[in-house]
Parts: structure tokens; sequence; C-alpha cells
């Protein structure tokens, strides 16, 4: 835990402050979102797929307040290293965020397309995923909140068990395509293709914004290359 | 590319009577950079370039320990003679401080003193070209023998930076130049120094943190008349390594 002395200028600290506060307050919303995406594949419903529709446009609209905050504040307080680096780092980390928001649209979507009810064996090697990126999501916010190195370089390493499970899972429904190769099959388990990589995308941003928190605190690029899960 | 190291301070402690005002400073300045010194009031940064062309000798309470070594040679040993030493070094300060005289004997006072032309016509050459060096000469051309104190605060720091010039010093050393002239005036000052570090060695000290990440190389951090930190100018104000330097540029309370 990284701790710093106040600013003189106690408005300075305000300023950081609120702008922490609506990147929490952006992060709680994405969690939200995956949320109604494990209830979205586990069950089906499509009133949850509303509601993740609904909040979309919240994240976009916290990504431009964060861009207004982070602008008002470089402009007016000409912040040097740390602060500088928080207030850049909040860009980022919105722009991570925002896809997050995304990529859970597009599954939401995209399981509600299926042809076919997915094989329960796949299902809950998907919702293990979402389950993953979950606690990968808290875990980076965590890491943010406290201003945490070590935790963001945990994240950071642990994507490569989000890559590892997308790998099995690939086989798993490359497989089921091959054992049972009807039209509809096939075209229920092309989507959960797409779907899975989407997911594991959604690790590799949730890295990028560990990867943020880190340069933020310390002023350094993590400089190991990020682990990987076994090739395809 | 190796730099040429222009000035160093060794184990530099200054007294003034009782009172220790620097501690152990080892400082390299390389030649043809801008090196910023900054830190809080009373830090020692004026103290510490006054040690550079030993205006400190002038001061009779001021004792000091250590080396100040320029190109190699202490300028402080018996066989260095001040007053060569001071035209090798030119120095401005915080307020302008033009001579109640026309702007050419303004300029023309340091090649006078030191006689440094044989006729008119040399005279005549460095004052032209040391007003052109520092920016003023199209500003003030119509006037040079209008009163040096007419000009605006801008045009009088301008002008007594040809006056340091005029005296063809290696090493400028600048005492918060800017702290007395608006944005424009303080822009022109910047671009100039950042023509004169191609000749010369500058040291300048300054309040504003913004101008000594404009033009500065390389940044020394002083607190309470120890240096903390220095470095690369980028790197002390992207990432300073000590925990003081950080609390002064960032603003906050050390
Ligand atoms: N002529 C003097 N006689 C006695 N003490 C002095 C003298 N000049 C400076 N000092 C003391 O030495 C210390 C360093 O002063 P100095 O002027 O070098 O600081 P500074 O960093 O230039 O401050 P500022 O940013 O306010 O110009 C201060 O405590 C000051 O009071
Ligand atoms: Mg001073």
């Amino acid at each position: 835990m990284q701790e710093y002395n106040d600013h003189i200028v106690s408005s300075f600290d305000d300023d950081i402050a609120s702008i922490r506060r609506s990147i929490i307050k952006m992060a709680t919303l994405v969690e939200e979102q995956y949320k109604l995406l494990h209830h979205i594949v586990d069950t089906g419903s499509a009133s949850t797929v509303e509601d993740v529709l609904n909040n979309e446009p919240k994240l976009d609209a916290f990504d431009g307040k964060i861009r207004d905050q982070v602008i008002t504040f470089i402009t007016l307080r000409s912040p040097m290293a740390i602060d500088l680096r928080e207030g850049l780092a909040a860009l980022k980390i919105s722009t991570d965020l925002e896809r997050l928001g995304d990529y859970c649209k597009n599954v939401s979507l995209r399981i509600q397309a299926l042809e076919e009810i997915p094989p329960a064996e796949i299902k809950n090697e998907i919702l293990r995923m979402i389950v993953m990126v979950q606690g990968q999501l808290k875990k980076v916010i965590d890491a943010y909140v406290s201003k945490n190195k070590d935790k963001a370089i945990e994240v950071r390493n642990a994507d490569a068990v989000i890559d590892n499970q997308y790998q099995v899972t690939y086989n798993h429904i490359i497989e089921d395509i091959r054992k049972n190769p009807s039209k509809l099959k096939t075209l229920t388990d092309t989507k959960l293709l797409f779907t899975i990589k989407t997911i594991e995308r959604a690790g590799d941003h949730i890295t990028n914004i560990a990867e943020e928190v880190y340069y933020a605190i310390v002023g350094e690029t993590l400089s190991t290359p990020r682990p990987k899960g076994e090739p395809e | 590319m190796t730099k040429e190291l222009k000035i160093s301070a060794k184990n530099l402690n200054v007294f003034y009577g009782k009172k220790q005002a620097l501690f152990d400073i080892n400082l390299n300045i390389y030649a043809n950079e801008v090196t910023s010194l900054i830190g809080p009031s009373g830090c020692g940064k004026s103290t510490l370039i006054k040690c550079f062309n030993r205006m400190n000798d002038l001061v009779d309470i001021c004792k000091y320990s250590g080396q100040i070594m320029i190109d190699g040679q202490d300028i402080n040993h018996s066989s260095t003679d001040p007053v060569s030493l001071r035209t090798r070094i030119g120095m401005v300060f915080q307020k302008p401080n033009p001579f109640p005289k026309s702007l050419y004997d303004n300029i023309a006072y340091g090649p006078r003193l030191h006689g440094m032309f044989n006729t008119k016509e040399d005279l005549d050459e460095i004052v032209i070209s040391s007003l052109k060096k520092a920016g003023l000469f199209n500003e003030v051309k119509d006037r040079l023998f209008e009163s040096g104190t007419g000009l605006s605060g801008g045009q009088q720091q301008r002008l007594c930076i040809a006056r340091a010039l005029a005296v063809n010093p290696e090493i400028i050393l600048m005492d918060e130049p800017c702290s007395a002239l608006d944005p424009i005036a303080t822009a022109k000052i910047e671009e100039l120094i950042e023509e004169l570090k191609e000749k010369y060695t500058i040291v300048i000290v300054t309040h504003s943190m913004q101008q000594a990440a404009r033009v500065s190389n390389r940044t020394a951090y002083m607190h309470m008349g120890e240096l903390i930190e220095t470095g690369l100018t980028k790197n002390i104000f992207s990432n300073p390594k000590h925990a003081k330097t950080q609390d002064y540029i960032t603003g906050r309370i050390g």
C-alpha cells in the first residue's frame, strides 16, 4: 500500500478523489453487468438482457464524464509525477471499462440469439469463465482502491487462467461440432466460440487496467512479458 | 555522447557565521546544458550559485569548505583571480538591475572594465551583437542612447542578459530571472535560454516547476541546505525517486 502526503491546496486532493470516485462507480457498474451476464447465460432471461442494454449508455456517460474531469484536472492543476499519472491512468482505465461493458452487451445479445440451448458442460464452462472475469475485475478494483501494486501484479499474472479455460472450452466446442454436425448445432456452437473469445478478451482488458494501476503507482511499466495461456 | 563536465561542487559546505547554509553538496553541471536548481525558499539555491562565481567572497561572514571546480580547476585556489573568473561567468538576477545609464553604456560596462576591445568600432560591435544574442536589438536599435531603466521589465531583463553576454562568458547563472515577468516576456527569455545553451553553460534558479521542466536538461532539488536529488529533468518531474522531491513538485505537505 502506497501512501502520500496531502496536497497543500486541499481542493487538489478533492479533484483526485472525485476522479477516483467516478472510476470506482463505473467499475462497480461493469461488475453489475457481468453479474447480469452470468444470469443471462445461466437462465436465458430476456428481461436481464434488457437490463444490460439499459445500463450500457450509463457506462458511455461515465467514460465521457471521466475524460472531462481529467482534462479539467490537468488544465487547472498542472499535475506532476504521481498526480499526472493518476489522471492519465483514469483516462485509460475508463476506456478499458467502457470496452468491458461493450463486451458484456455483445455476449448478452449473442446468447439471446442462440439457435439451441448449449450443452450443459459447455454452458458451465462459460459460466466459469464469467466467474473468473468477475473475480479478476473485483481484484483489480481492489488494487486500484488500495493503490496496491502487488495486487495489480497478481491480477496480471492470473489472466493466464482465463486463457487456459478459453483453450479448454474452445476444444470442447469444436468437439461438439464434430460429434454432431447438424446445421443448428454448428450455428449455435459458432456463436459460442465468439462468446468465449469475447470473454477471453475481457480478461485482457482487465490486465490492461492492472498494468495501468501499476504504472500509476510505480511510474514504470511492468516490464516482464504477460504470462500467456497454452497456445491454440 | 559523453557530456563535458563544466562545473563541479565537491563536498561543499557553506556557513553564514554560525549558521550552515549548505551541507556537503556534490553536484555536476555539464557544458551546453541548462541545469535548474529548485527547492523551497531558503534551501540554499542562491547561496549555491553564488559560490560558482565567488560572489559570496563579498559577504564577510560567509565561510566555506570543499571545492568548486570549473573546467577541472579549483576556483578558490590562490592562483585563481576572482575578477577574471567573473568574466567567464555572467550573472542575471531576479529583479532586472540595469545601471541608470544608456542601453549602450549598460552593455559596454563590462568590456570597458576588462579592456576587452581596441577601437570604438570593436565596442559598437560587441554592444550590437550582445543585444542581438539577447533578442533585444530590433526592439531598441533606435534608442541605444536612452536610459536602460526606461525599458519594460522583460526588456530590462534581456538587457541584463545582453550585459552578461558582452564579456563573452562561458557560464551564465540566472537567479529567478523571470519571477517579475509576464508570460510573454517569460516565454521570450525561455526561448533565449534555449538558444544560448548551444554556446554557454546555463544554471537557472526558478520557483516555477513548469519553467524548470520547460527549459532545463537537468534538475537538482534542494531542501534545507542539502541536495536531495538530481537527474534528467524529465525523470525528476515524471517520477522522482525521493519522497521529498515528490512532495515538493506535486505541491504536497512535506
Ligand atoms: N548574507 C547572508 N547572511 C546570513 N544568512 C544568509 C545570507 N544569505 C543567505 N543566508 C541564509 O542562508 C540560507 C539559504 O539562503 P538562500 O538565499 O541561498 O536561499 P534560496 O534557496 O535562494 O531562497 P529563495 O528561494 O527564497 O531565494 C537561508 O537560511 C538564508 O537565511
Ligand atoms: Mg534565492
